[in-house]
């Protein structure tokens, strides 16, 4: 089987906030490739999504990657030069991100939640949004504002929104924590099967043991230890199954 | 369209829906604005309507650039050389002793209609009580004011009769003059009944009531024997009402008592120089709230919305685009407020102008602005508008893209 390039490289990238804590991310993903960030809460799993969204400067890092069609770009040096139009084409072109709560712009319908950031990357594409309007229940409710919707509807409209201009990565951040056990288990299956129809690769971090299970995931899972002071969140991919992780 | 362009085009629209979405607080935003702009236009409509009405009227009226002696003097023809030469010297005339400048009878083209004591005044060519007149010919014509008209029932190209009187050696006697009325002054020119005429006319008359003969006419006398003639008054007017006050001076240099409304036209300039001043602290008062306010609330609708436009960062808006947030909503509240607050000036400008219809005269009005004052204060609205937008702004460039993604 032919090694395919990795989408995005972490390799040594460190965050630390302060002297009491320090996150390290060491870990690939491939496109169309689907990872579960586990973890229990305060282990800096957040951190290491915007980390990996291009939405927060690294302390540090020995390699920090992201190929794509030209090429490899150096995240690491376009923070460090400070570029951060340059971070937020990339961030708009290539990623889509689905927040904790909605995150939707309180002002726009449905419809234009969904595809504003493909009409600012010139990807604006009706009937791509339509299909995905359809795969995710939201047919009817396109005119709607969000305060106007359930708080799953909402999720759904986050999971539309993050999809809808095509990107190459999707980070997902507890889509699925404000909503009941119910509704959870509809968004996830909903955000599996679009980037999977898609091939789009998921970074989704998540404290749902059961729905990652079940899933059958690959996972992320941090190795944490205390230096005096200092404790350290070091994530890195696991080969064990999450219920060991757990114990 | 290019990624910045198209960014900043998307940003606008969305600070447009969020304004038109947050109804309540954006028509306050635009009610703030009228109020302080309304006024304000309001205001100066009034101080350009009233104060330049008045102004206009004070340098518009001949009379307030008349100089006019008191008592009479002894004037030669050098001093009236020398006068007429100077540059802030528009008219001046020689003219009789006030006793002697006037007929004693004057009578229509009918005989009943009659004037006793009619006012002489000496005439020539750019006189500014008759701007409209033509020029007196000779010595015979004359230029009724328009009550002297009115009460001689005469018109333009009608003979009317004037008698001149004396008492010589205890006996009354008197000459008869045939004069043609040339012309009827209009209304505003003098109010009171006068006849305009040629300086010669004037002279002879003083002469003849001094006991002298006047060839000319005819009028028998003591033979005149005056190697120098010398001239007991004049009528003088300044160039313009702001030459009267140095014209008033030289003239006080002179010895001469003179009257002028040179105190009133400085009144004015002075009421004028208050007004504006008074107009300025207002209107930067006005300024001053309505920017902080303006930039007060822009903020908090940017404060409001951190979390929005954070996400806008996060989904690849480049950090400067979101600046047109605040704008568009600033330039949406100057445009809406503006608009308003003319309209209001308006209403308010045709209600006093009507108001006050009895006291102006036509073109005249309370409450007015020019074509150029509106487009000032559109100009100086959008100015402070954008001003404000950028004080919001500056807070859109430090909002982090991971801002948006937590609450709390």
């Amino acid at each position: 089987m032919a090694q395919i390039d990795p989408l995005l490289q972490m390799s040594g990238v460190v965050k630390r906030r302060g002297d009491t804590f320090q996150m390290i991310a060491d870990f690939d993903i491939r496109p169309g490739e689907a990872l579960a960030i586990v973890g229990g809460s305060g282990t800096g799993k957040s951190t290491l999504l915007d980390l990996a969204a291009l939405a927060l400067r690294p302390s540090a890092a020995d390699k920090f990657r992201l190929s794509g069609p030209n090429g490899i770009v150096d995240v690491s040096a376009l923070w460090q030069s400070k570029a951060s139009d340059q971070l937020a084409k990339i961030r708009g072109q290539r990623m889509g991100y689905i927040p904790q709560t909605g995150g939707l712009l309180p002002f726009l319908s449905v419809f234009e939640n969904i595809v504003t950031a493909a009409r600012l990357v010139g990807r604006f594409d009706a009937s791509r949004a339509h299909e995905l309007i359809k795969i995710l229940g939201l047919s009817g409710l396109e005119a709607r504002a969000p305060a106007e919707l359930s708080i799953g509807q909402r999720q759904r409209v986050a999971v539309a929104r993050a999809l809808a201009h095509g990107p190459e990565l999707v980070l997902a951040d507890e889509p699925t924590a404000s909503v009941d056990p119910p509704t959870a288990k509809v968004v996830f299956v909903l955000l599996l099967r679009a980037v999977k129809e898609q091939g789009i690769a998921l970074l989704l971090a998540s404290h749902d043991w059961g729905l990652v299970k079940s899933s059958g995931l690959q996972t992320i899972a941090p190795v944490l230890t205390q230096k005096g002071e200092l404790f350290c969140s070091h994530f890195q991919r696991m080969d064990w199954q999450p219920a060991e992780a757990q114990g | 369209m290019s990624h910045p362009a198209n960014a900043f085009m998307l940003v606008a629209h969305m600070g447009w829906r969020a304004f038109v979405h947050e109804k309540i607080s954006s028509l306050c935003l635009i009610l703030a604005l009228i109020s302080v702009l309304g006024p304000l236009l309001v205001l100066f409509g009034l101080k350009y309507g009233l104060v330049d009405t008045l102004a206009q009227r004070l340098i518009e009226d001949v009379r307030n650039r008349e100089v006019r002696l008191i008592g009479s003097g002894r004037f030669d023809e050098a001093w009236f050389a020398n006068m007429r030469a100077r540059d802030d010297v528009a008219f001046i005339v020689p003219t009789t002793r006030s006793i002697s400048a006037s007929f004693n009878l004057v009578r229509g083209p009918e005989r009943r209609n009659s004037i006793t004591g009619l006012q002489m005044l000496a005439t020539a060519k750019d006189d500014p009580l008759l701007p409209n007149a033509p020029e007196l010919e000779n010595d015979l014509q004359v230029i009724l004011s328009a009550l002297a008209a009115k009460k001689l029932k005469a018109q333009p190209g009608d003979k009317i009769r004037a008698r001149v009187q004396r008492i010589r050696g205890g006996a009354r006697e008197g000459v008869w003059v045939d004069l043609d009325v040339l012309h009827v002054a209009g209304e505003g020119a003098f109010v009171a009944e006068a006849a305009f005429v040629q300086q010669n006319l004037l002279l002879a008359t003083e002469d003849y009531r001094d006991g002298f003969a006047v060839e000319k006419f005819g009028w028998t006398g003591h033979p005149p024997n005056f190697d120098k003639r010398l001239f007991a008054r004049f009528r003088l007017y300044a160039r313009s009402i702001y030459d009267v006050a140095a014209l008033r001076d030289d003239l006080t240099d002179q010895r001469l008592e003179v009257r002028t409304a040179a105190a009133q036209v400085e009144t004015m300039q002075a009421m004028e120089t208050r007004l504006n001043r008074v107009f300025a602290i207002i209107a930067a008062m006005g300024g001053i709230g309505f920017i902080a306010s303006l930039a007060a609330s822009l903020t908090a609708n940017v404060d409001r919305h951190r979390q929005s436009l954070s996400l806008l960062h996060l989904m690849g808006f480049p950090r400067h685009s979101i600046l047109a947030f605040p704008t568009t909503q600033s330039v949406v509240v100057a445009g809406f407020g503006g608009g308003a607050a003319l309209v209001l000036f308006f209403a308010i400008a045709g209600v006093l102008n009507r108001l006050f219809a009895d006291d102006l005269q036509a073109g005249e009005y309370i409450c007015r602005l020019e074509p150029t004052h509106i487009v000032m204060a559109s100009l100086l609205t959008a100015i402070v508008a954008l001003l404000a937008s950028l004080w919001a702004g500056g807070i859109t460039l430090n909002i982090e893209p991971t801002e948006g993604l937590r609450d709390g």
